[in-house]
């Protein structure tokens, strides 16, 4: 497996009037071919910010403080405006939080397919048009949509319809950001069956952004879990539900019911920093059960223990 | 339907034939359909209402708590109709009946400190009598949520967490002692990491103080760790209810059975295998169905299901099914 997107200390800030808020500080990690890479995360953990710098898509008051985002060995960070256009949607394709709602409510389905078509191949509408009847029939979705309004579509089609907007132009990679909010389970899952069939079928790779640990364990093969702006373990994911290593990720899994189970759930103490200042140290340390004195003092660097296995933890080795 | 546990004493609280028919523009929407349930009076437990958005459970609630007026039925409590309370009954029930709601950012005010949210209930019902005495019952329902006042009081919205916020909402409901507290979804907007321990200190009130709750939700894993019966909605109606152990564990209505296959289960060596039945393509506008309301969607459809409403159907004691399948 090659790696296609190879992210290395990437910081992205956001300046507000009493310092800056360190959103994603210094983030590193690889997804390669064929790979489902997901990160999870709790609100205000930088797991968006950090999908938006993936893509230069940030906005005042955020930057991009430092770092490379390699995408097929080219640094995205350092490349003009208009190469870095041609190859979002079309190589790199992103879909958002909330994306369903971003559908234009004026236009039909088939003229917002065939705008993105035409946007980046050489075609005129009709033919975009024809493309789009070709996409849908392929993803499996009614052809009638084209002619359709958003409104007209349930939550669930909706999603589809940008799912299989989003992947049109086969896209070498997907960042999909909570692509299931606001949807019902029933919904939630045959939206993810969906998008994982798509991406298999174009052979892209997809890097999967949501809070629920869950719905991760459902759908990505490899596990990104961050806290406070970093990435505090990186694993596959099997090895993470069954052996969790960071305490953050143990609080996390241990914090989730599992229907059927009779287990207790237990919430980890405290509230995540504050990122304008955060904690020295290891970030998680104030609300760490077994943190130690080096943890106060020193930052933890994310590193491989085991083939595969990365985590920023003291207790796997000090110093 | 007559849908509620037999008991021998007059019920804390029973709902009965609650219906709640909402009108736009010229179409009617049934919510909430003809749903009947009652929870006893006694030892506290945990009702769960459940199905997924537009089921009606919030309605529900809201008409529970006397902010929205029932087209038709009855919500009684300990026997006497809320509808037809003196004004000094309404305001005991007012007391005895709590809220927490989903959204923690939202309730507030953020021109106020947090402190105001905990003083208006103490003014409005007359709780103490000085200062001193008003400030001892706020610190008092903080500590019970596990807050600590210093750390809270004096504080604008803004500088608190979801979870902090969430549980000062819990020490608000607490002020008045109910006896019931709706709430309706009630982490569903904090972190997973300060959930488990809101749900957990809810629990610890209901054992200490003995306080019921109707849990409103549309995640079936929290309302099995969280509830002692469950209620399953769709659009509107009861479709299968009972001790939540045993209703999650055999499903009797193909609804529920699809709802509990699609819950993400966070154990990637048992993920979610192959499913049979279909979502919503469109827009459903179709509200007026003379036959089972989950026709179009279930993978067990009999061409009685598209004709007629199936009747509740006792499977055990206190447990009940609205299907066909089970008709005798």
């Amino acid at each position: 497996m090659s790696e296609l997107l190879e992210v290395a200390n990437l910081k992205a800030y956001y300046r507000v009037p009493n310092g800056n808020v360190k959103a994603v500080d210094g983030v590193s990690f690889t997804v390669s071919e064929d790979d489902v890479f997901g990160i999870v995360g709790e609100s205000g953990c930088g797991k968006s910010t950090l999908a938006s710098s993936i893509l230069r898509l940030v906005k005042p008051p955020c930057y991009i403080e430092g770092g490379k985002v390699l995408f097929e060995g080219k640094d995205l960070l350092d490349m003009d405006e208009e190469s870095l256009r041609r190859i979002r949607w079309k190589d790199l394709s992103y879909i958002p939080q909330g994306s369903m709602n971003s559908l234009n409510p004026v236009m039909k389905i088939g003229d917002q397919f065939a705008d993105v078509i035409m946007t980046h191949e050489n075609t005129n509408k009709k033919e975009a048009i024809a493309r789009a009847v070709e996409i849908l029939n392929e993803v499996d979705l009614p052809e009638e949509i084209v002619n359709m309004y958003p409104h007209q579509l349930s939550g669930g089609m909706k999603q589809r319809v940008i799912i299989a907007i989003a992947t049109a132009l086969k896209p070498r990679l997907i960042i999909a950001d909570e692509f299931s909010t606001a949807l019902d389970v029933v919904t939630q899952r045959r939206v993810a069956e969906f998008l994982e069939e798509r991406r298999k079928s174009i052979g892209a790779s997809m890097i999967n952004i949501t809070h629920d640990i869950a719905l991760q364990a459902e759908i990505v093969k490899r596990l990104a879990v961050m806290y406070a702006g970093k990435m505090v373990e990186i694993s596959d994911v099997n090895s993470i539900f069954k052996e969790p290593l960071h305490p953050y990720t143990k609080g996390l899994i241990s914090a989730t019911p599992i229907l059927g189970e009779e287990r207790k759930i237990e919430g980890i103490p405290g509230n995540p920093p504050n990122l304008i200042n955060p904690p020295p140290g290891c970030r998680f340390h104030p609300r760490c059960s077994v943190a130690e004195d080096i943890c106060k003092r020193e930052e933890p660097p994310l590193r491989e223990i085991q083939q595969g296995r990365f985590v920023a933890c003291w207790k796997y080795g000090g110093i | 339907m007559e849908v509620y546990n037999d008991m021998s004493q007059t019920p804390l609280l029973e709902v009965r034939n609650l219906t709640k028919v909402f009108h736009s523009r010229g179409r009617s929407i049934i919510a909430v359909d003809n749903l009947s349930f009652a929870m006893s009076s006694g030892k506290a437990a945990t009702l769960a209402l459940v199905g997924e958005s537009g089921s009606g459970k919030t309605t529900t609630g809201l008409m529970i708590l006397g902010l929205l007026k029932p087209t038709s039925g009855e919500i009684l409590y300990k026997g006497k109709d809320i509808q037809k309370m003196t004004k000094d009954e309404r305001i005991e029930y007012r007391r005895k009946i709590q809220a927490i709601f989903q959204d923690p950012y939202e309730v507030f005010n953020p021109f106020y400190k947090v402190d105001r949210m905990l003083q208006i209930p103490i003014r409005k019902f007359k709780l103490a009598s000085s200062k001193e005495e008003e400030r001892k019952i706020i610190v008092d329902a903080l500590q019970r949520v596990k807050l600590v006042p210093e750390e809270v009081l004096g504080k604008y919205p803004h500088q608190l967490s979801g979870g902090q916020r969430q549980r000062i909402m819990v020490a608000r409901a607490l002020l008045t002692h109910p006896e019931i507290i709706i709430a309706d979804e009630p982490v569903s907007m904090v972190d997973a990491s300060l959930r488990a321990s809101i749900l957990n200190t809810m629990l610890d009130l209901k054992k200490e103080y003995n306080i019921s709750y109707i849990f409103i939700t549309h995640d079936l894993s929290l309302a099995d760790y969280f509830s002692d019966n469950i209620i399953a909605l769709y659009r509107g109606s009861c479709v299968e209810g009972g001790e939540t152990k045993v209703v999650l564990k055999k499903p009797a209505h193909p609804y529920l059975k699809l709802l509990i296959d699609s819950v993400p289960v966070p154990d990637p060596e048992r993920r979610w295998s192959k499913a049979t039945s279909k979502d919503a393509v469109f827009v459903e506008r179709e509200e007026t169905v003379e036959g089972c309301k989950f026709y179009s969607r279930c993978p067990y459809a009999m061409d009685v299901c598209a004709k007629k409403r199936p009747e509740t159907v006792m499977l055990g004691e206190n447990r009940f099914v609205a299907c066909h399948l089970y008709s005798k």
